[in-house]
């Protein structure tokens, strides 16, 4: 039941960051097996989007995943990008470079604020850490961005 | 790519998750509600998550389940509402049971007085053969016919039911040539929940509802609209 409630959000989810339907229906459903393995059922929306959120990252680490993930990728699966980094829409291959420049905390908090739209706060509350934290990454990040798409650092999102 | 522009900070696809799920509360849901209602860019965010998503299924595990549970399962695995778009009857789904949230608004009346006459929904219930009129309960396998009252002259009249905090259009938007107690195309049955469901017809003066605006609109700030509740007969 919690997987028919939950799974297509989950899904939309992990297709906005992976850009492949079918990638996608994989890692939810790998997510659940392995919930049901640990008889881990009694879990809610936020902690199974973070979930989500680092198997995809653990995914287009891997680097046979990545060439895969990047050939077969659909862009308009990465779907309305309401927020950008910088003037960049974080999408897939922008997430493959990231994944060797940054740590995995800060993978986590670009998917969430630029691929899952969410505020600093919102971004703190889920992981679980401060919002001067998030702030403190949140400036590396988009030195990091800047540097790889050749814009100017802006101070503020 | 460019990024549509929000109106102000988006609302973030969980919170917009949540929402479509009638997890949020009182509070939370006006403040989308009110944010999306003023922006294009999380309006399409939000009819995005309309589209069914086919999951892949899990290991089976644990004893066999009841056929009510196994017909549940089928129904609900194509997405969260499921509706079967025909001119004869349908069949929706909608999400299992939840609590509603905590004091929710009343919506609509039945009736009410617009100009040059009344708006009013009525239902017809069917069950084994037998119909009811004005029900206020329902059972699995009752059949819904809406009956719609409007002013001399012609409108386009739509038909939106709420159950557990999900939306759903179980019928065509449809012309009505007006008069009393005038039987819209299309029939519908409820079913995947047994939570009070609000009925409502939809028929502005001029043109058509906009479906994306009143999955979002709260249900008594809905204009030219009349609803009705109908409760599980336990």
């Amino acid at each position: 039941m919690l997987y028919q409630t939950y799974g297509p959000a989950l899904v939309r989810k992990a297709r906005r960051v992976l850009q492949d339907s079918d990638e996608a229906r994989d890692v939810v459903q790998s997510l659940f097996v392995d919930l049901m393995q640990r008889n881990q059922l009694d879990v809610d929306l936020p902690y199974l989007y973070r979930a989500v959120t680092n198997r995809c990252l653990n995914a287009i680490r891997d680097r046979d995943n990545q060439r895969r993930l990047l050939e077969q990728q659909s862009p308009a699966l990465r779907g309305v990008a309401r927020s950008s980094c910088g003037e960049r829409v974080v999408d897939l291959d922008l997430l493959t470079k990231l994944s060797d420049r940054l740590d995995a905390r800060s993978l986590e908090i670009v998917v969430c604020l630029y691929v899952d739209d969410m505020t600093q706060d919102e971004t703190a509350v889920l992981l679980g850490i401060s919002r001067r934290a998030v702030v403190k990454r949140v400036r590396k990040i988009r030195e990091v961005v800047a540097a790889l798409v050749g814009d100017p650092v802006e101070v503020a999102r | 790519m460019t990024a549509p522009r929000c109106t102000a900070e988006p609302v973030s696809w969980l919170r917009l998750e949540r929402y479509a799920l009638g997890e949020t509360g009182t509070a939370e849901a006006a403040s989308i509600a009110g944010h999306v209602e003023g922006c294009a860019a999380c309006r399409s965010a939000l009819a995005s998550l309309d589209e069914p998503i086919d999951l892949r299924p899990l290991p089976a595990a644990g004893p066999a389940r009841g056929w009510f549970e196994r017909w549940r399962q089928y129904w609900l695995g194509a997405g969260a509402v499921t509706l079967a778009a025909a001119a004869a009857v349908l069949l929706i789904v909608l999400r299992p049971g939840r609590p509603a949230p905590p004091d929710r608004p009343a919506p609509p009346p039945a009736r009410v007085a617009v100009k040059g006459g009344e708006l009013a929904i009525d239902l017809v219930r069917e069950h084994g053969g037998s119909t009811a009129t004005d029900p206020s309960r329902f059972l699995e396998d009752d059949r819904f016919k809406v009956l719609v009252t409007c002013p001399p002259g012609h409108r386009q009249v739509d038909v939106m039911i709420e159950q557990d905090g999900q939306r759903g259009f179980p019928l065509a938007a449809q012309g009505l040539a007006c008069g009393n107690r005038i039987a819209l195309d299309g029939a519908f049955r409820i079913t995947g929940s047994w939570a009070p469901v609000t009925v409502c017809a939809i028929a502005p003066d001029r043109g058509r509802a906009d479906r994306v605006l009143l999955r979002v609109t709260p249900l008594p700030k809905l204009a030219n609209a009349v609803c009705v509740t109908v409760r599980y007969a336990r």
